[in-house]
C-alpha cells in the first residue's frame, strides 16, 4: 500500500481530476467573487489540455477495465477541450456580469468532464454514467438564460427527449448484459452473439438511445429548438462537443464493442445515414432562424459522419476501415471548429444586436444583411464556416469530406457516396445565401464595434478551419493513427 | 543555392502582393519592389546553374497535397537555362520599365511581377498539373498587360482576342494533358504523382504510340496558341497595344517562348509519338516563312517585330521538328536560339520603345534619320537587327545557322527538303523585314510632324547596352567560341540526367531513324548569303531608293494587298466567329436555358417543397418528439427483423 | 433455454409483484364492512379532519429541502454496501482497500462541496 503506485497509475486522470477541481474551485469562489470565474474555467481548461496532449500515445486501463486510456479517447478529449475552450472564451462576454456565472462555468467544466469520461468508457456501466453526467449538465445548460422563454423551452425539451432516450440505452445495455452477461467492451467484442430478437432489440435500442446524442433522424428532433433557443454559446457548446460524446460512445460501444453484429448495425447506419443527411439538408433550404438552420445543418453533418460506421460494418479491409474511421475522426474535429465557429459567430451578431438595444429576433437572416460592411471579421469568419461545412476546397470540411466519401468508394458503397454528394451540393445552397445576404445585401441596423472576446473566438475556430483545410497532413495523419484502435 | 531554388517563382509573387497592396504609399509606386524581387530570383537562377553545371546534377523536390495536387520543382539543364534568361530579361525590361512606365499605376509593375512568377513557374514546374496552372496564370497576366490601357478601345479588343486565341490552344492543352493522365493513372505507383514529369517520361514507352502522336498534338496545339504558331498567331501582332515593354517582356523575350518550352520539355514524348515531329517541322517551317512575309508590310514598327517573332518561334519549332533525325541534340539547339532570340527581341523591343517614347508614334513612315538624334537607341538597335538578320559575330548567326543546320540534316536524312528551304528563304526575308524597318526609322530625313527627338534616360538606355551585348555575344560565347557545342550538349543531355530515357528506344517507338548527317561546308554559306543579300534588299530600297518603295506598295499590286491583308486574316476570322462560332453559341443558349436552367429550377423546387412538407413534422411539441423516437425504434426492429 | 431459466427469478418476482396487491385488494373486498356516508368522500389526511383546499401551492423552497436530504439520504445509503465489501477477503484486486477507502473519501468530499454550496446560497434556510 503506498500513495507512489496510485500515482504512477492513476496519473492518467489527471486532466479529468483538474477539470474537476476547477470546476468546485469555481462554484466556491463564485460564491463571492464573480469576475474572475471565465478566466479560472480557461486556464483549468488549458491545463487538462495540455496534460491530455503530453499523455497523447498513453496505453493504460484503470478501475478493473472499465475506463480505458488510448490515442482514441485522448483525442476525443481534445476535441472537447478545444470546444469548450472555445465557449469560455466566448462566454467571458456573453455572461460578463451575470449573477449566476459560478454555476455556468461550474456546469460548462462538469460537462467536459462527463464527455471525457464517455471518451474513456470501456464498459456499459461507467459509460452510461459518464454519458448522464455530460448529459445532465447540458440540460441546465440549453436552460441557463431563465428570463428568455425560449432558453427554458430548449432545456425542457432537451431533458425530455435525453431523459426518454436515456432510458431507451439503458434498456439495450441491460439487454447487451443479458445476453451476454458481461459489461466489459473488451469481453463483450470476443463474444460472438447468436442472431436473435433480443440482439437486434439491444442493438436498435442502442443506436435510438445514442442517435439522441448523435442527432439522427428520426431521434433529432430535440435539437433544432434546443439549439435555437439554448444561449448561443451553449448551442455551440452542444453542436461542437456535445453532440461528438454521442460519436465517441457509439465508436466504442457499437464499432468495438458490439462489432459482432455488424452486419446487423450495416443496414440501421445505411438507413438512417441516408435519412439523416437528406432530411436535415431538404428542411434547412427553408428555414430563416440561423441558429435553426445551423441545427439542421449539424444533422446533416451527422448523417455524413454516420457513414463511416457505415463504411465499416460494410468492408473488411483494413486500409479501408481505417481510411472510413480516420475520416469521421478527422471530420469530427473539423466539424468542431466549423460547427462550433459558426455558432459563435452568429451569437456574435446576437450579442451585438442585444447589446445595441435592438430589439429582433436574434437569429433571424435579415440581421446578417450587409454585416460584412457592419461587422467585417465575423461575416467574413462565418463565410468561411459556411463554406467549410459546405466542403469548399481549402476548409477543414473539403478534407473531411473527401476523407469520408473516398472510404465510402473504395469500400464499395458509391451509391452511397453518390448520396452524399448530392446532398453536399444541395447544402451549399442554404449556405451561399447566408453569404449572399451577408456581402450583397444592404446593412439593416448600425452596429457599433465587434465584441474581442467574442471575435477571438471565432478567430480561433476560423484558424482551425482553415489550419486543417490547408495544411491536414499531419492532422489526417494523427487521426488515422487514432483510428487503428479499430482494427 | 540549391536549397533557395524553390524561391525563384515565390519571390516575385511576393513582389506582387507588396506592389499590389503598398505600391501606391511607395515612391516611385513601388516599382523597386519587383526589381530587388526578381534581381534575388537571377541570382538564384545564375547560382543554381553554376552550382549544378559541373556535376549536370538534377534538382528536384515536391510537396504533396493529398495523391489529388503536388506541387514540385525540377530544375534540370534544360529549365536551369530557362530560368537565367527569363529571370534576366526580366529584371533588364523591369529596370527599363522604372523609366517608361514611370506614373501609369503600381498595378503594372504589380502585374508584371505576377507575370515573371507565372513564366518562372512554367519553367520550374516539376508535374503538368502546375504546370498548367502557370501557364494559365501567365495568360491571365498577359492579357491584362495588353488591356493595360483598358480605356483604349482597341487595347481594350486585343486583351480580349488575345485571350480568346489562346484559349483555343489552353483547351486542347488541357485535353492532352486530360488523356495523359488517363494513361498515367493506370501505369504510376501509388506513392508517386501520375503528372509528374520523370513519372511520365519513365512510362512513355508504356503509352500506346497512337494515343502518345494525339497527345503530343494537343500539347502542339497549346504551345501553339501561346507561341503564336500558324493559325493561332492571330493574336499576337494585336497584343503589341500593350505598353511596349510588356511587348518586349512577354511578347517577344519570355512568355511566348513557353510554347517552345512546353515541346521541348515534353520532348521525349515527341520523339516517341509517330509523326508529331513532322508536323512540329511543318508547322515550324511554315510559321516562319508566312510570319517573315507580312512583316515585310507592316508599317507599325512593334507589328514588324510581332511578325519577325511569330517568324523566329517558328524556326524554333523547325529546331524541334528536326529532331526526327538529330534526336535530343534539337532540345539544345531550339533552346540556344530561344535564349539568343530572348536576347536580341527583347533589345528590338525597348529600341523601339525608346524610339517611341522620343517621337510618340509607333508608325515608321513618320520616322527617318534618328540615328544622329538618338546614338545609343540606333546603334544598338542595329546589332539587335543584325542578330536578327542572322549577320557573323553576333548571336543570332550561330543560333539560326545551328537551327538551318538541323533542318538541312533532316532534309538529307529523311529525304524530305522542304522545311530546310522554306526556313532558308525566310533568312532573306527576314534580313529584308528588319533592314527595312531600322533604315526607314534610322536613316534619310526626318518626316516627323512635330517635336524634337532625344536620346532617354540612362535607366532606358543602359538596359539596351546590357542587351545589345548578350546580343552580340550570347550564343558565340556559349555554343562556338571556345571550341565545341557546349551549351547545345548541356541541354541536349537533359533527359538522360532526369529520367535516364534513352532516345533509341524512344525513337524505335515512334518510327524514327536517329542518324549522323554529313553536311557539305559550302550548303553552310548558303544562309549567310541569303541574309547578306536581303540586308542589301532592303538597303536598296529603303536607303538608296532604288527602285523606289512607293512604286512597289500600292494598293493595286495584289502582292502587296495579298500581304497587308495578313492573308485576308480578317474577313476568314469574321467567318468563323461570326457564323459558326455564333450558330453553336446560339444552340448552346438554347439548350442552356431550357434543359440546364429548367432542370435547375425543377431541383431547386422539388428541393423547397420536400422542405416545406418535411418541416411540418417539426411541430414543436415534447409529446411529437417522443412519438418519434419511439416510432422510429419500433419501425427499425421492425424492418431489421424482416430484413434478417 | 438457459436463457430463460436466468429469467425465471425475474418471472416470479414479477408475479409475485401482481400477485400481493391485486390479493390484497380482492381480500379486502371480500372481508371489508361496506357502507355509504358523506365522509367517505373527504380526502384522507392521517384520520384528521381536512382544513382547508387540498390544492394549495407548496413554496418552492420545499423541494430545494427535499432534494438536498435526497442527496444526503443516497450518500449514507451508499455507504452500506461499500462498508460491506471493501474489505472482502474475497477480492483480490492489489490495494483494493485503499483505493476504496480514497474514492469514498472523494465522494463524500464532493457532497460536502455540494452542501457548503447549498448552505451558503441558503438553500437550508426557510424563508417565506
Amino acid at each position: 500500500m503506498n500513495i507512489e503506485w496510485i500515482l504512477s497509475n492513476y496519473g492518467v486522470l489527471l486532466p479529468e481530476a483538474v477539470l474537476t477541481l476547477f470546476a468546485f474551485a469555481i462554484i466556491l469562489i463564485g460564491l463571492k467573487y464573480r469576475s474572475i470565474l471565465g478566466y479560472l474555467a480557461f486556464v483549468g481548461g488549458v491545463v487538462s489540455l495540455g496534460l491530455v496532449i503530453m499523455n497523447f500515445s498513453v496505453n493504460a486501463t484503470l478501475l478493473y477495465n472499465s475506463l480505458v486510456f488510448d490515442p482514441l479517447s485522448q483525442f476525443f478529449k481534445v476535441v472537447f477541450l478545444l470546444v469548450t475552450l472555445l465557449t469560455i472564451i466566448a462566454s467571458l462576454r456573453y455572461y460578463h456580469g451575470n449573477a449566476h456565472q459560478g454555476e455556468y462555468y461550474f456546469l460548462l467544466l462538469i460537462a467536459t468532464v462527463g464527455m471525457m469520461f464517455v471518451a474513456s468508457a470501456n464498459d456499459l456501466v461507467s459509460l452510461f454514467v459518464a454519458f448522464e453526467l455530460g448529459s445532465i449538465a447540458t440540460y441546465v445548460l440549453a436552460a441557463f438564460d431563465k428570463e428568455n422563454p425560449r432558453s427554458i423551452e430548449a432545456g425542457f425539451k432537451y431533458f425530455m427527449i435525453g431523459a426518454l432516450s436515456s432510458a431507451i440505452l439503458l434498456l439495450g445495455m441491460s439487454l447487451i448484459y443479458g445476453i451476454t452477461g458481461t459489461t466489459n467492451f473488451t469481453a463483450l467484442s470476443q463474444m460472438s452473439f447468436e442472431m436473435s430478437g433480443y440482439t437486434l432489440a439491444a442493438l436498435v435500442l442502442i443506436i435510438a438511445g445514442l442517435g439522441f446524442k448523435m442527432a439522427l433522424v428520426p431521434f433529432h428532433m430535440w435539437a433544432p429548438d434546443t439549439y435555437q433557443g439554448a444561449p448561443t454559446v451553449v448551442s455551440a457548446m452542444l453542436a461542437a462537443g456535445s453532440k461528438k460524446m454521442g460519436f465517441v460512445a457509439a465508436f466504442k460501444l457499437i464499432v468495438l464493442a458490439l462489432i459482432a453484429l455488424r452486419t446487423e448495425w450495416y443496414m440501421v447506419f445505411a438507413v438512417i445515414a441516408v435519412i439523416t443527411m437528406t432530411y436535415g439538408n431538404l428542411v434547412a433550404l427553408t428555414q430563416r432562424s440561423l441558429k435553426r438552420m445551423l441545427a439542421y445543418s449539424s444533422i446533416a453533418q451527422a448523417g455524413y459522419i454516420a457513414m463511416a460506421l457505415v463504411v465499416v460494418s460494410y468492408t473488411h479491409v483494413d486500409s479501408v476501415v481505417n481510411l472510413a474511421m480516420g475520416g469521421a475522426l478527422f471530420y469530427i474535429l473539423s466539424h468542431a471548429f466549423m460547427k462550433g465557429g459558426a455558432f459563435l459567430a452568429v451569437g456574435t451578431v446576437g450579442y451585438m444586436l442585444l447589446r445595441d438595444k435592438i430589439k429582433v429576433d436574434e437569429d433571424d437572416i435579415d440581421n446578417f444583411s450587409g454585416l460584412s460592411k457592419t461587422a467585417p471579421i465575423t461575416a467574413f469568419s462565418l463565410t468561411v464556416f459556411l463554406f467549410a461545412l459546405a466542403g469548399i476546397p481549402l476548409t477543414a470540411g473539403f478534407v473531411s469530406k473527401l476523407l469520408i466519401f473516398s472510404a465510402a468508394i473504395y469500400g464499395g458503397l458509391a451509391w452511397l457516396a453518390v448520396i452524399a454528394i448530392l446532398n453536399s451540393a444541395l447544402s451549399l445552397f442554404y449556405y451561399a445565401r447566408v453569404v449572399k445576404v451577408m456581402y450583397w445585401d444592404k446593412p439593416k441596423f448600425d452596429l457599433k464595434g465587434e465584441p474581442t472576446a467574442y471575435v477571438v473566438a471565432v478567430l480561433l475556430a476560423l484558424l482551425g478551419t482553415v489550419l486543417l483545410g490547408v495544411y491536414p497532413g499531419p492532422f489526417v495523419d494523427v487521426a488515422m493513427k487514432v483510428a487503428e484502435v479499430f482494427l | 543555392m540549391q536549397e533557395y531554388a524553390v524561391l525563384i517563382p515565390l519571390l516575385p509573387i511576393f513582389g506582387f502582393i507588396l506592389t499590389l497592396f503598398l505600391g501606391r504609399k511607395l515612391p516611385g509606386q513601388g516599382s523597386f519592389i519587383p526589381v530587388l524581387a526578381i534581381a534575388g530570383s537571377t541570382i538564384i537562377s545564375v547560382g543554381v546553374l553554376l552550382e549544378i553545371y559541373p556535376s549536370g546534377e538534377v534538382i528536384h523536390q515536391s510537396w504533396h497535397w493529398f495523391s489529388l495536387i503536388n506541387i514540385g520543382i525540377l530544375v534540370d539543364p534544360l529549365a536551369a537555362v530557362m530560368l537565367c534568361m527569363v529571370s534576366f530579361v526580366s529584371l533588364i525590361i523591369h529596370i527599363y520599365s522604372m523609366e517608361y512606365m514611370k506614373g501609369q499605376g503600381e498595378r503594372y509593375y504589380a502585374e508584371t511581377s505576377l507575370f515573371t512568377a507565372g513564366m518562372l513557374g512554367v519553367v520550374i514546374a516539376d508535374n503538368l498539373f502546375l504546370f498548367f496552372l502557370s501557364w494559365e496564370l501567365v495568360g491571365l497576366c498577359s492579357y491584362l498587360l495588353i488591356g493595360y490601357w483598358y480605356r483604349k478601345p482597341s487595347a481594350a479588343s486585343a486583351a480580349k482576342k488575345a485571350f480568346l486565341v489562346t484559349r483555343v490552344g489552353d483547351v486542347l492543352l488541357l485535353a492532352g494533358i486530360f488523356i495523359t493522365y488517363a494513361n498515367m493513372i493506370k501505369f504510376a505507383p501509388d506513392s508517386q504523382y501520375p503528372l509528374s514529369l520523370l513519372e511520365i517520361f519513365r512510362h512513355i514507352t508504356d503509352i500506346p504510340p497512337l494515343q502518345l502522336t494525339l497527345i503530343t498534338l494537343l500539347f502542339l496545339g497549346g504551345a501553339a496558341g501561346k507561341s503564336g504558331q500558324f493559325p493561332l498567331h492571330i493574336w499576337l501582332p494585336d497584343a503589341m497595344e500593350g505598353p511596349t515593354t510588356v511587348s518586349a517582356l512577354i511578347h517577344a523575350a519570355t512568355m511566348v517562348t513557353a510554347g517552345v518550352y512546353l515541346v521541348a520539355r515534353t520532348f521525349p514524348m515527341f520523339l516517341a509519338a509517330p509523326y508529331s515531329l513532322v508536323v512540329v517541322a511543318y508547322l515550324g517551317a511554315f510559321t516562319a516563312l508566312i510570319a517573315a512575309t507580312m512583316g515585310l508590310v507592316m508599317n507599325d514598327i512593334k507589328r514588324v517585330l510581332a511578325y519577325s517573332t511569330i517568324s523566329q518561334l517558328g524556326y524554333m519549332m523547325l529546331a524541334l521538328g528536326s529532331g526526327a533525325i538529330i534526336g535530343m541534340a534539337a532540345v539544345g539547339i531550339a533552346m540556344l536560339h530561344l535564349i539568343s532570340h530572348a536576347f536580341f527581341k527583347a533589345l528590338l523591343f525597348l529600341c523601339s520603345g525608346s524610339v517611341i517614347h522620343a517621337t510618340h508614334t509607333n508608325d515608321i513612315r513618320l520616322m527617318g534619320g534618328l540615328l544622329s538624334k538618338m546614338k545609343i537607341t540606333g546603334y544598338t538597335m542595329l546589332i539587335g537587327s543584325l542578330a536578327l538578320a542572322g549577320i557573323p559575330i553576333t548571336s543570332g548567326y550561330y543560333s539560326k545557322d545551328a537551327i538551318i543546320e538541323a533542318a538541312l540534316e533532316y532534309g538529307l536524312g529523311s529525304g524530305d527538303l522542304l522545311p530546310y528551304l522554306m526556313g532558308l528563304f525566310t533568312v532573306l526575308l527576314t534580313a529584308t523585314y528588319i533592314f527595312r524597318a531600322w533604315f526607314m526609322a534610322f536613316v534619310g530625313k526626318s518626316r516627323l510632324p512635330k517635336g524634337k527627338p532625344h536620346e532617354s534616360p540612362w535607366l532606358m538606355t543602359v538596359p539596351l547596352i546590357i542587351l545589345a551585348f548578350c546580343s552580340l555575344v550570347f550564343a558565340g560565347a556559349v555554343n562556338s567560341w571556345f571550341g565545341g557545342k557546349i551549351f547545345v550538349e548541356y541541354v541536349g543531355r537533359t533527359f538522360e540526367r532526369i529520367a535516364g530515357t534513352d532516345p533509341e528506344v524512344l525513337s524505335a517507338m515512334g518510327g524514327y531513324h536517329l542518324m549522323e548527317v554529313h553536311v557539305e561546308h559550302s550548303f553552310l554559306i548558303l544562309p549567310l548569303a541569303f541574309a547578306v543579300v536581303g540586308v542589301l534588299i532592303a538597303a536598296m530600297v529603303y536607303w538608296a531608293k532604288k527602285p523606289d518603295p512607293e512604286s512597289i506598295v500600292s494598293p493595286t499590286n495584289p502582292i502587296y494587298r495579298l500581304l497587308i491583308t495578313k492573308y485576308y486574316e480578317l474577313p476568314i476570322i469574321d467567318f468563323i466567329s461570326m457564323r459558326i462560332t455564333m450558330g453553336v453559341a446560339i444552340l448552346t443558349k438554347v439548350v442552356e436555358r431550357i434543359f440546364i436552367d429548367g432542370s435547375i429550377w425543377l431541383i431547386t423546387q422539388t428541393g423547397f417543397l420536400l422542405g416545406e412538407i418535411l418541416r411540418m413534422a417539426q411541430s414543436g411539441i415534447v409529446r411529437h418528439y417522443a412519438t418519434a423516437v419511439a416510432l422510429g425504434t419500433g419501425l427499425l426492429i421492425i424492418g431489421l427483423w424482416g430484413w434478417l | 433455454m438457459a436463457l430463460m431459466d436466468n429469467y425465471l427469478p425475474l418471472l416470479v418476482f414479477f408475479a409475485f409483484g401482481i400477485l400481493v396487491p391485486v390479493g390484497t385488494i380482492i381480500f379486502i373486498r371480500l372481508i371489508a364492512p361496506r357502507g355509504e356516508y358523506p365522509r367517505k368522500h373527504i380526502p384522507y389526511e392521517c384520520g384528521w379532519l381536512p382544513i382547508g383546499t387540498a390544492k394549495i401551492r407548496f413554496n418552492v423552497e420545499y423541494y430545494t429541502y427535499a432534494i438536498v436530504f435526497l442527496i444526503f439520504d443516497v450518500e449514507a445509503l451508499f455507504l452500506y454496501p461499500w462498508a460491506v465489501s471493501y474489505k472482502n477477503p474475497l477480492i483480490t484486486v492489489p490495494n483494493f482497500t485503499l483505493i476504496a477507502c480514497i474514492e469514498m473519501f472523494l465522494f463524500i468530499v464532493i457532497l460536502l462541496i455540494g452542501y457548503v454550496y447549498a448552505w451558503k446560497k441558503g438553500a437550508l434556510e426557510w424563508i417565506r
